[in-house]
């Protein structure tokens, strides 16, 4: 199985303010590969520190191109902003596992804090387009910190479906934590015809894997751990999880993406 | 290009060429067979095998540090029982030599994994990770001192039918006594080195970024401890080295063979490019060619000083 792409060049590179960058990259095999919920695994120099590659959610995979979505954060991310149109890049992809995507008369119920947003943009854009689903079906409750992040939904905005926005600071959206909106979307609903999917920071997902497994509600979480390898074999980025033989599970190859009730966040 | 002799022999046994994976960082060889292929390389070492399973330490296990990473895995491994069962079938089916390495906490257990180990077909050497505490005696690591290294090694030459590699440990005031205490123990071969202890804090936290607290460094950036171990080792004993620390490519391979090694094992690389090692045996052929060189073994011990 084909995962190394040592030479995948740059077609797009978008500055969306605050630190939030877009790059799409052109790779007809690999754009054809990925999933929802799959990340690929990107080095960001061909020096020797930072030595480990950095791992990125796919945002969109369309034709020959797909693109990531992240913030800089430190010196990987910073190098990975730095990259020009035709640039070219080392790839490990496509890594993971993806979304079990919702069944007939199942609504997806999106739940995404900051830069987990990608993902979740990926599938639902993929429901959409290749599972036929009614975009007004799907409900995307996204976080975010404030206004300077709000370039960070419009993709999900574009894609016309139930979009609700929370912020920290009440500058847009509501005020407040996208749990407290899972919260209100979970009152009332009749949860046997719902499915979730998160990602975001862990506190968050705890929230949310705890407030569906206390309704019954079926959810899957994506998660995000440091990753040396992302191929399973350095066991570095092992979640506990009460349902594994050893305690353990691998982020980076029995996942990201998990059943709610499979890991202990 | 063609004529260029990568073969090299370590204890009657002939590798295809002098680059292996370095125990805890190839898995049990399977989990790279979607990736690369196997046969290229001259020999995988599988991660500690200890007699019972061990899950592991509580994560963070991994921390990356400048050119190089912390690990507290743990020693986590299936347990000798099941990786007989389990992993020795499709480790026998490989068309490369098979080593496995063996860990443990006191003598007897050391001893246990390598007499249940004697009955395996498929594996051509044990490498034996003496950086392990002995829980029920002073808690000092066997690699610690030359008479508890000579003690394991001479206990597990008595048992074992396979040819036993000692790797050894750089957390030591002396490495090369060491070394020989292994070597006058009956050790075919020595590996060398296993990581160094350190550890990485977060100055908003206080807190260690590991949850065990410190780790062993490995990566780029022992790569210099590693070859003076090596030189070191090499002036002291007469048997076979395997230089271990920091190997990203073949430039890397070629200093290592040179300081005295006969082979290398590839560890942190491997994370960073599951084909590391394939693309190393190629780049280690054009290197003697450059080098108007036809033997890679000889290169070994050329060190001009
Ligand atoms: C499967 C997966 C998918 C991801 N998808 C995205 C994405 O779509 N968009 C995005 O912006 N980021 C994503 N991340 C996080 C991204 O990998 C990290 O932000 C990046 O590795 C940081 O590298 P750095 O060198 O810039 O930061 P560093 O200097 O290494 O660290 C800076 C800060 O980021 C945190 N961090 C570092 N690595 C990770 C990590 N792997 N996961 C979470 N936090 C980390 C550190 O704890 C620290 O606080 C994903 C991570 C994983 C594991
Ligand atoms: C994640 C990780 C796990 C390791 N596990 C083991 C192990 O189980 N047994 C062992 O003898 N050495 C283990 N090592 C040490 C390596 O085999 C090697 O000696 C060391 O990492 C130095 O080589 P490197 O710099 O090429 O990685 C481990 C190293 C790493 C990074
Ligand atoms: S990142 Fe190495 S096992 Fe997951």
């Amino acid at each position: 199985m084909k995962i190394h792409y040592p030479s995948v060049s740059v077609e797009r590179r978008d500055s969306l303010g605050n630190g939030l960058i877009k790059i799409s990259f052109r790779s007809p095999e690999l754009a054809a590969r990925l999933r929802p919920g799959n990340f690929i695994h990107i080095r960001v120099t061909q020096q020797l520190d930072p030595l480990f590659r950095r791992a990125m959610s796919v945002h969109s995979a369309d034709g020959e191109l797909f693109t990531i979505l992240f913030r800089i954060v430190g010196r990987g991310t910073e190098l990975l902003a730095l990259l020009k149109e035709g640039a070219r890049v080392d790839i490990l992809g496509p890594l993971g596992n993806s979304f079990n995507p919702p069944r007939d008369g199942e609504t997806a119920v999106m739940v995404s804090g900051g830069t987990g947003l990608p993902p979740l943009h990926f599938l639902a854009r993929s429901l959409i387009r290749d599972n036929g689903v009614d975009p007004e079906t799907i409900r995307f409750l996204c976080g975010i910190s404030s206004l300077g992040d709000l370039p960070l939904t419009f993709d999900v905005k574009s894609l016309g479906l139930d979009l609700l926005i929370s912020s920290d600071d009440g500058s847009v959206g509501v005020r407040g934590l996208v749990t407290d909106l899972l919260a209100h979307k979970l009152q009332n609903a009749d949860v046997s015809k719902m499915r979730v999917y998160s990602c975001g920071p862990e506190p968050m997902l705890r929230v949310v894997a705890n407030m569906c497994v206390a309704r019954g509600v079926r959810c899957q979480v994506s998660l995000e751990r440091h990753m040396p390898c992302g191929v399973g074999t350095c066991l570095g980025c092992v979640v506990q999880s009460p349902t594994s033989d050893d305690g353990f599970r691998r982020v980076c190859i029995e996942g990201p993406v998990f059943e709610a009730n499979e890991v202990r966040l | 290009m063609s004529g260029i002799d990568l073969s090299v022999e370590i204890a009657g046994v002939r590798f295809r060429n002098p680059i292996l994976t370095a125990s805890g960082t190839f898995g049990y060889g399977e989990e790279f067979n979607d990736y690369i292929d196997l046969s290229m390389l001259g020999g995988i070492v599988t991660k500690s095998i200890t007699r019972q399973p061990r899950p592991g330490h509580k994560p963070p296990r991994t921390c990356e540090t400048t050119g190089g990473m912390l690990n507290a895995i743990g020693l986590a491994n299936v347990g000798v029982e099941r990786f007989i069962s389990e992993k020795i079938p499709f480790l026998k089916s490989l068309d490369t030599n098979v080593i496995v390495n063996v860990a443990g906490f006191s003598l007897d257990e050391y001893s246990e994994v390598t007499r249940m180990l004697n009955d395996c077909e498929g594996i051509k050497m044990l490498e034996i990770n003496i950086s392990c505490p002995n829980v029920g005696a002073d808690g000092l690591e066997f690699s610690s001192t030359a008479q508890s290294a000579f003690k394991l090694t001479d206990e597990l030459k008595r048992i074992s039918r396979f040819p036993l590699i000692i790797k050894l440990s750089p957390n030591v005031t002396d490495i090369a006594s060491i070394a020989k205490a292994c070597e006058d123990a009956g050790a075919d071969a020595l590996s060398l080195i296993n990581t160094l202890v350190g550890m990485a804090i977060d100055h908003t936290t206080f807190k260690p970024r590991l949850t065990n607290v410190t780790g062993g460094l490995s990566g780029p950036a022992i790569k210099p401890v590693a070859l003076a171990c090596v030189m070191k080792v090499y002036r002291r004993v007469r048997i076979p080295i395997i230089g271990i620390g920091g190997i990203m490519d073949q430039f890397d391979v070629a200093q290592f063979l040179i300081a005295g090694a006969t082979a290398v094992q590839f560890g942190t690389a491997n994370f960073v490019d599951p084909d590391c090692t394939v693309s190393a045996v190629d780049g280690l052929r054009d290197y003697l060619a450059g080098m108007n060189m036809s033997k890679v073994a000889d290169l070994v011990g050329k060190l001009q000083v």
